[in-house]
Parts: C-alpha cells; structure tokens; sequence
C-alpha cells in the first residue's frame, strides 16, 4: 500500500495538541473508543501507537482484528478543529525486539514508571476530512435535497 | 519426504480446517500445524539470520532440539505471537511434510507446497548471549531465552527414568542428556545467579522468569529435594527485587501441601504449574508410568488443586501434551472418544480455576513414542477450541503460559481476545 497520508496531515498527527481517537469492535461486535496520544507515522506510512496496557480493550481487539481481516478507525482532531478519519487494518503487533525495546526506554524516559506491551501498525486504506466546515460545504454541493426549507425560504 | 505420502488425502488440509471452524483465527490454525508438522529452513531463509542479532539454535532448556543444524531459535508471528520451532522431528522421514520457511519479495515466510502462507520473522538474542559467567562459562549454559522470557533449568535429568518403564514415553529430555553425553545434572546456582543478574540489566526484554527441569524423586519424603533446590535457586533470584512477588512461574513436579507452602513462604514465586500431561487415568498410567507409580493420577489433580489454595485462583496451572492419549497401542483409538474423555477431564480440572497449558505432541526423536503417528490438524483445533470456551466460563489465564511469555501452548492464545 502506498504513502497514503499527506504531509500536512502527517505534521498534524504528530502535533502534540492534537487528539487521537482510536475506534475497535471486540468479537462480539461492541464498540470501543479510547484516545492514543502515542499516535505517529512511521517511514512507512503507517500509523504506530504504543499500547502500554496489555489487558487494555483495543489491544484485545486489535488482536481481533488483526486476527480477522477486520478494519479500525482512528479520528484525528487539530488544535484549530481540523479532524480526519483514517479507516486501516493491523499489520502488525511487535510484542518484543529492538525496536519494542527502544521504544519501551523512550517511553520510561518520557513517561515515568510505565510498561509496553505492545507497537501497533496499522496500515491506513482510507482518509476522510472530517471537518466540519468541509464536511457541511460537501453536504450542501452534494445532496441539496437534505435541508429543512425554512432555510431558503425568503422572508 | 513424509514416510505416507498419501498423507495429505487422509486428512482435512489447512484450509478445509480454516474453513470448518471459522470462529478461530486463521493465523492460528496454521501455528498449531507448524507445530505439529514442523519446519524446515531454505538456504535463503538461512541466509537473512544474523547471528549477530538472532538467536540461533540455542535448543530448549530440555534438549528438545538435538539433530537441526545452523536454523533460527524460533518465529515470531504478525499478531505479536511467538511459534516455537525449536524441537527436534524426523527430518528424514516424517510421518507428514514439514512446512517451509523461505524468503519470498525479501520477506521471510512460511510456505507449504510453494503458498506462501504467513510472514515471519527470527528471535533476537537477549545481550547476557555474549556475557561469560565467572567461571569462564558462557552464560547461555545457565539460562536460555525467549523473545520475552528467561529460562532456567534445575536438574537436566530426569530421575523417573532411573528406574526402567517410569519416565514418560513422549519426553527426549533425558534419553538426550545420555546421548549428548551429560553428566553435569545440576549447575551451581552461583553461576545461574550471575547469569539472572546479567539479564535483567536488559531494559524490556524479559517480563518473566520460568524454572523447570527434570523430577527428584529423592528427599526425606519424596520430592523435597527437588523442593529444596528450587527454593535455593528462587531465592537467589529474588535476592535480585525488593517486590514480594515477581512475575515467574514454577514447572516442577506435584508437590504436596507441605511442600507447596514450603515453596510459597520462602520465595517470591508468584505462579505454580505442575503438569498432568496426559488427561485420562488409564492413558496417563501407562504413558507416564513414573508420574502414576510415585504419585498417581488423582493425587496429582489433588495437588493441583490444593496449589490453588496456597498461590490462588489464576496463579496455578498445568501442562498437557495434548493428542498423546492417541498413542499406540494403549491410546485411544478413535479421535472422536479421546476427543470426549479430554474435554470431560478438562472441564473437572479447568473448573477448579487451573488453565490447562497444552503443546502439541509432535513425536520427537529420542522419546520411546519417536516413530509414532500424531492426531489431525483438526483435532487439535476442536480440542484447544473447547478448551477456550471451558477457560472463559470458569475465567482462567494465567499470563505466564500465554502467547509472548511462553508461546508453547497455542491454545492459551485464544484467551487474548
Ligand atoms: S517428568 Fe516426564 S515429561 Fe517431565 S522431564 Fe521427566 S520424563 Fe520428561
């Protein structure tokens, strides 16, 4: 899969101040919402995020989906209320290593007296601007027949 | 070239078994058929280890890999788990075609008859590798390595073996150490103790420790110097934290209540595992015919369950080799039949808050059972799928048995999700 995610968006994500949304389904269909701050891409193009609670749900269902062909979602939303939808799959869960290690260092470094169990990649397939403003100018073009007549209707 | 080569019409393929139980991963039907299959490694495949980084090798702490020459320790899956290859078979006469290991578009993968299947990648070697004891000794003779577990072994032989027809007939373990010619049983804790030391200098590399090793059966009564030494060894080790308990597990024989407080109040040992091996009496009797005359197949569930009373519900475990009941000729003889007496005997054992930690039997050179037949693929899937449902109705895991921290029971990787 090519690098999907633009540069603008990419610098976006890596924006401390952004928030980062990731979106599962357990086996039985449930939905489950947690923030990632760890969010990033890597040289890949792929989202990473460090999963430091192995009895955490996404990591469960990421395991899931990961298992069954099953796609996530993550949301992103920029400090000026920019958001996008990235739609992927788990490529990957490395659960041990030199990187698992490096990043397990980093992460004690930076976080305090945390663990890692687990560098998700997911490899994104999808991106939607999720931005309101975007997304009510797209409605407004595309399906005219959608709005309330008091709107147009001239007093 | 497996010894039927008629083997595969004989039994549901891969796929068809992937397609029969759709509520389990694909990904690890294929592990649990590697396992029962085994591997073997292209030249190309050779080639991407580096020794410098892999673990190449190394062989089980039970010497269960004799006969492979230069071939990576083990894989490690997509899905974070890892597949343990590191065990002999017959590689010159299987009883069915080991899957390939190869280098497709750069990526080092599993095939089997040229379909590439999964990608995979080597174990890293942990840095104690390259690190000598005080006696000279590498350390790598005092412990050995998992992607995320350190492993020592007590005693390297097996004292049921003393006495002939006792040791269990699927375990090389001890016909090895006679063949390798070893004479040293126990290594001096000193030098194992060094080697913990060292390990754990290793920031994210290990988050566990599990000690094993072979039955004694000497003691004032029987099996307290195999006590003894364990606590020996887990004091030495806890020396080494100031928590009370850390996360490690214990592989030993059944101790008896006595004995199991013994080992709870004097060590920071937080899991207890003792294993069964073979869940049905009779088939049990007769294939671990030490384990029946010393201790005997209730008492050993009793124990069991009375380790449950001193280390807790969760911290308690035990091993199966799961598909030796179909042994010949005193095994099952319909898959169908063992399939029912296992899962009834499970139930009982699993209900009692134990998690049954099953490998795969695989028939490995050196065992009295080496030129036996294995069960099929499915099998193994039904088998290990009821497991799962019987773990999460009586809300078993013991985290120790599980993908990353030991990866030798496939069945226990049903219980991430
Ligand atoms: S008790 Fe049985 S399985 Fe364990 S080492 Fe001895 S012979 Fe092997």
């Amino acid at each position: 899969m090519a690098d999907i995610i633009s540069k603008e968006l990419k610098d976006i994500i890596a924006d401390p101040n952004t928030l980062k949304v990731l979106a599962t389904v357990d086996k039985n269909g449930v939905p489950h919402v947690v923030f990632k701050g760890s969010f990033h891409v890597n040289e890949e193009g792929n989202l990473v995020f460090y999963e430091v609670l192995e009895s955490a749900q996404s990591n469960k269902n990421l395991v899931h989906s990961i298992w069954f062909d099953k796609k996530v979602a993550i949301n992103i939303l920029s400090a000026d209320k920019q958001s996008f939808e990235i739609v992927g799959k788990p490529l990957k869960s490395i659960t041990a290593g030199r990187e698992f290690e490096k990043t397990y260092i980093a992460l004690r470094e930076s976080k305090g007296d945390i663990d890692l169990a687990a560098i998700w990649i997911i490899e994104p397939e999808q991106i939607k601007n999720e931005t309101f403003s975007v997304r009510v100018s797209e409605d407004e073009e595309k399906y005219p027949i959608l709005k309330h007549l008091d709107r147009l209707f001239v007093q | 070239m497996a010894r039927d080569l008629e083997w595969r019409k004989k039994e549901l393929s891969l796929d068809e078994v992937i397609a029969k139980y759709p509520d389990v991963p694909p990904i690890w039907v294929l592990k649990v058929d590697v396992q029962r299959r085994g591997v073997v490694y292209t030249k190309a495949a050779k080639d991407k280890i580096d020794p410098e980084i892999h673990q190449v090798n190394q062989g089980t702490i039970a010497g269960f890999r004799t006969t492979q020459d230069y071939a990576p320790e083990s894989l490690i899956l997509r899905d974070g788990s890892y597949l343990i290859t590191n065990f002999d078979f017959d590689n010159t006469n299987p009883q069915r075609d080991p899957y390939v290991v190869d280098v497709v578009d750069d990526k080092i993968v599993i095939t089997d008859q040229g379909k590439v299947l999964e990608e995979v990648s080597y174990w890293e070697k942990p840095d104690f590798y390259n690190k000598k004891a005080s006696n000279g000794e590498p350390m790598s003779k005092y412990a050995t390595a998992r992607p995320q577990r350190i492993d020592i072994s007590m005693c390297h032989w097996c004292h049921f073996w003393d006495t002939p027809g006792e040791g269990c007939k699927y375990c090389p373990m001890a016909p090895n150490f006679k063949k390798r010619g070893g004479t040293e049983e126990r290594y001096d804790v000193k030098y194992i103790a060094e080697t913990v030391k060292e390990a754990f200098k290793q920031k994210g590399r290990f988050s566990s420790i599990m000690l094993t090793g072979g039955s004694i059966l000497s003691g004032k009564e029987i099996l307290d110097d195999e006590l003894d030494g364990y606590i020996e060894l887990l004091q030495a080790i806890g020396e080494n934290f100031k928590a009370d308990r850390i996360p490690s597990q214990l592989i030993s024989s059944a101790f008896n209540e006595r004995q199991l407080e013994k080992l709870y109040n004097e060590t920071k040992l937080l899991t207890y595992t003792t294993d069964i091996e073979v869940l049905n009496k009779e088939r049990f009797e007769w294939i671990c015919a030490g384990k029946a005359n010393h201790i005997g197949y209730e008492e050993w569930k009793r124990r069991l369950y009375a380790a449950v009373d001193v280390f807790g519900r969760g911290n308690v475990s035990s091993g199966v080799v799961l598909g030796v009941e179909l042994a010949k000729p005193g095994g099952f003889t319909d898959e169908e039949d063992a399939y029912n007496h296992v899962i009834e005997q499970a139930e009982e054992i699993i209900s009692h808050g134990i998690t049954l930690a099953a490998n795969v039997w695989r028939t490995s050179p050196g065992a009295i059972f080496q030129n036996q037949d294995t069960p099929s693929l499915e099998y193994f899937i039904k088998t290990y799928r009821q497991f799962d449902i019987l773990s999460h109705k009586y809300d078993c895991n013991p985290y120790t048995d599980d993908y990353r921290r030991c990866g030798a029971h496939p069945g226990m990787d049903l219980l991430r999700v």
